[in-house]
């Protein structure tokens, strides 16, 4: 049974502390599905249990309710994240308050103006130049503690590397390049082992390091926090116009590591063909209809890719995941899209796929709806794509008939359910 | 039969909780005799020990196994007892180098390489002056965090790591 509700917008840091937390402690915290943040926060309903109306916020299943983000992770801690004892309990203290007073200003006002959640104006330049500076300072500070410890507090994770990491989120994700953050290995080290615990990546997915110093406003906003309001649909279409992440962080280049051989051999590698090349071109431009479906609609995008799709020289494939019966948790399946996504880089230029998880954790499937360049399977055309291909039935698709044009329409506007009738649960697109 | 790398795997039995079975040595060479079946080679051992358990600690995929697989070799060939003082030296270098943007010798989480390696050093560990614990400071902090879990050091003493945090800010206290 959930403990109870929690109130946000996806994609929250302060929301992840809970639901972390929440995995650690394995009980089940429930995102309201029907929350929309700007709306079902403004009301009076909402404001008479949450007063001020900030997310996250929550209700617990015999009715407690709590605001403020850490309050609510305490709140759905077990032991082990609570700390073993007195003195352990007040260090989580002490890193909770220096998260959000040395950790969290600095960061928002770093990322908030790159990610275009506050316009630029001259008190938010002045801002932005100091947050640079402070957030060295807090990470100076952390990376000493960090020197002689793997977590920070009793050896072993607790609600303070949760909170601490979950504020670092941002940073880490959109500015602290490889340049900037080489200094604080230590926290590099701690923030890369934290992020792929599996109860963080339940939360958090595949997290990729910044590896460009972002400017303001050049990012597309991804995370919430704006005061317009969002609607589902405008969501899931935010949640496609993501890159597809990185299956790992990428390698911390600390002074001392070398490559080793086998990235030495690659490294020198000269850049391969492409294996599409040999293949006629025809009229159909994939990065046009990428584009198109990255920013409109469906309603407007599939009519698009109908309209430019030349089935002449490309093709459009169904492919079905063949072992459902392993799939166990829809985290782990959907990092096994993304893991083929990202062992099939190279392919990305001319293809094109929505791949759809169906059901629930021990009772899923795998499909999607591939398109690209020729009428072969075009794993075959390098040896660097086989890896995945064979886990999956693969059937050829007629780009005329109606069958073909319906499961078009479903998977790439992420909606229906599989042949069992499991209800769509995530999708990842590749582009 | 009461060589080090013997009561390696009787440690790590234990603390997998399961059966260790017969253990023999032949000419350099180990052998484990459970369930009427016959393992040989430290290694060999290891992996059938984790495999017992049925934990995961011996990889989940073959890039994981492999890696642990070097690593319990290294433990093997570079962490033995009787080695010269200098030999540690080197030893310690090494393992201080890597783990300084590692917290676990495999992956993100703790494996059976880091449990082996852990009764490895042992000895290393508890004789270094603890000015010495200083200079190979990645490895201590590695090492501390390991010997945290009481299931694993068994009744092996803490080692004291504490002087090693005197000389940073916010101070560790063992309670
Ligand atoms: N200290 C609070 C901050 C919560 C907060 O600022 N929430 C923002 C979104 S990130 C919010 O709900 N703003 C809506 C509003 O102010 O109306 C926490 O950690 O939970």
């Amino acid at each position: 049974m959930a403990v109870g509700t929690l109130y946000t917008y996806p994609d929250n840091f302060r929301a992840a502390k809970a639901l972390i937390a929440a995995q650690y402690s394995k009980v089940d915290l429930k995102v309201d599905p029907n929350f929309v943040f700007g709306e079902t926060n403004k009301t009076k309903e909402f404001q008479q249990k949450f007063p001020g109306g900030k997310v996250p916020a929550f209700e617990g299943k015999d009715g407690q309710l709590l605001q403020e983000s850490n309050a609510i992770a305490y709140f759905v801690s077990n032991d082990q994240l609570k700390g073993k004892n007195d003195y352990d309990r007040a260090q989580i203290f002490q890193w909770l308050g220096f998260a959000e007073s040395e950790v969290l200003p600095a960061g928002c006002a770093w990322v908030f103006p790159i990610l275009g959640i506050i316009k630029n104006n001259p008190s938010s330049q002045e801002a932005f130049s100091r947050a640079k500076n402070d957030m060295k300072s807090a990470l100076t500070i952390l990376n000493s503690h960090l020197l002689t410890r793997t977590y920070l507090v009793g050896e072993r994770i607790t609600l303070a590397d949760i909170v601490v990491a979950c504020n670092l989120l941002n940073p880490y994700k959109y500015v602290l390049d490889p340049e900037y953050r080489k200094p604080f290995g230590n926290v590099n080290r701690w923030f890369t082992t934290l992020i792929n615990q599996p109860e963080f990546r339940a939360v958090l997915g595949d997290v990729s390091l910044c590896d460009k110093p972002a400017q303001p406003g050049t990012v597309q906003q991804v995370a919430g926090g704006g005061d317009a309001g969002k609607k589902k649909k405008e969501e899931k279409k935010q949640e496609k116009k993501e890159k597809p992440k990185k299956e790992t962080p990428k390698k911390e280049t600390a002074p001392e590591e070398e490559l080793d051989a086998a990235e030495a051999v690659l490294a020198a590698e000269p850049k391969a063909k492409d294996p599409f090349e040999a293949l006629p071109k025809g009229t159909f431009n994939m990065d046009e209809f990428k584009r198109c479906y990255s920013n409109e609609d469906e309603a407007k995008s599939i009519p698009f890719f109908w309209e430019k799709f030349d089935p002449e020289n490309y093709s459009i494939w169904y492919g079905e995941y063949k072992y459902p019966e392993e799939l166990t948790k829809v985290f782990m399946s959907c990092n096994l899209i993304t893991g083929m996504y990202q062992r099939l880089d190279k392919m990305r230029k001319h293809a094109f796929a929505s791949v759809c998880l169906f059901g629930e954790d021990n009772n899923s499937t795998i499909s999607g709806i591939w398109v690209w360049r020729g009428h072969e399977l075009a794993f075959t055309l390098s040896p660097d794509w086989q890896i995945d291909y064979e886990s999956y039935d693969w059937k050829k698709l007629d780009a005329k008939s109606d069958e073909t044009k319906q499961l078009v329409q479903q998977y790439f506007s992420w909606t229906g359910t599989d042949k069992g009738g499991r209800k769509f649960n995530q999708g990842k697109i590749f582009k | 039969m009461t060589t080090k790398h013997s009561q390696h795997l009787t440690d790590i039995a234990k603390y997998l909780n399961v059966p260790l079975g017969k253990i023999s040595k032949n000419d350099q060479l180990y052998a484990r005799i459970s369930n009427n079946k016959k393992t040989i080679g430290i290694l060999n051992i290891i992996f059938s020990l984790v495999k017992d358990s049925k934990s995961n600690l011996g990889g989940l995929e073959i890039t994981e196994e492999a890696l642990i697989h070097q690593w319990l070799e290294f433990g093997i060939i570079y962490a033995s007892d009787g080695n010269s003082k200098q030999n540690n030296q080197t030893l310690l270098k090494n393992l201080n180098n890597i783990l300084t943007t590692k917290t676990y010798l495999v992956g993100q989480r703790l494996t059976i390489a880091d449990v082996f390696l852990y009764y490895s050093l042992l000895n290393i560990m508890e004789t270094l002056p603890n000015f010495e614990k200083e200079n190979y400071i990645n490895v201590s902090r590695w090492f501390d965090n390991i010997q945290q879990d009481p299931s694993l050091r068994q009744n092996y003493n803490l080692i004291d790591f504490s002087t090693i945090y005197l000389s940073n800010g916010l101070g560790k206290h063992r309670v």
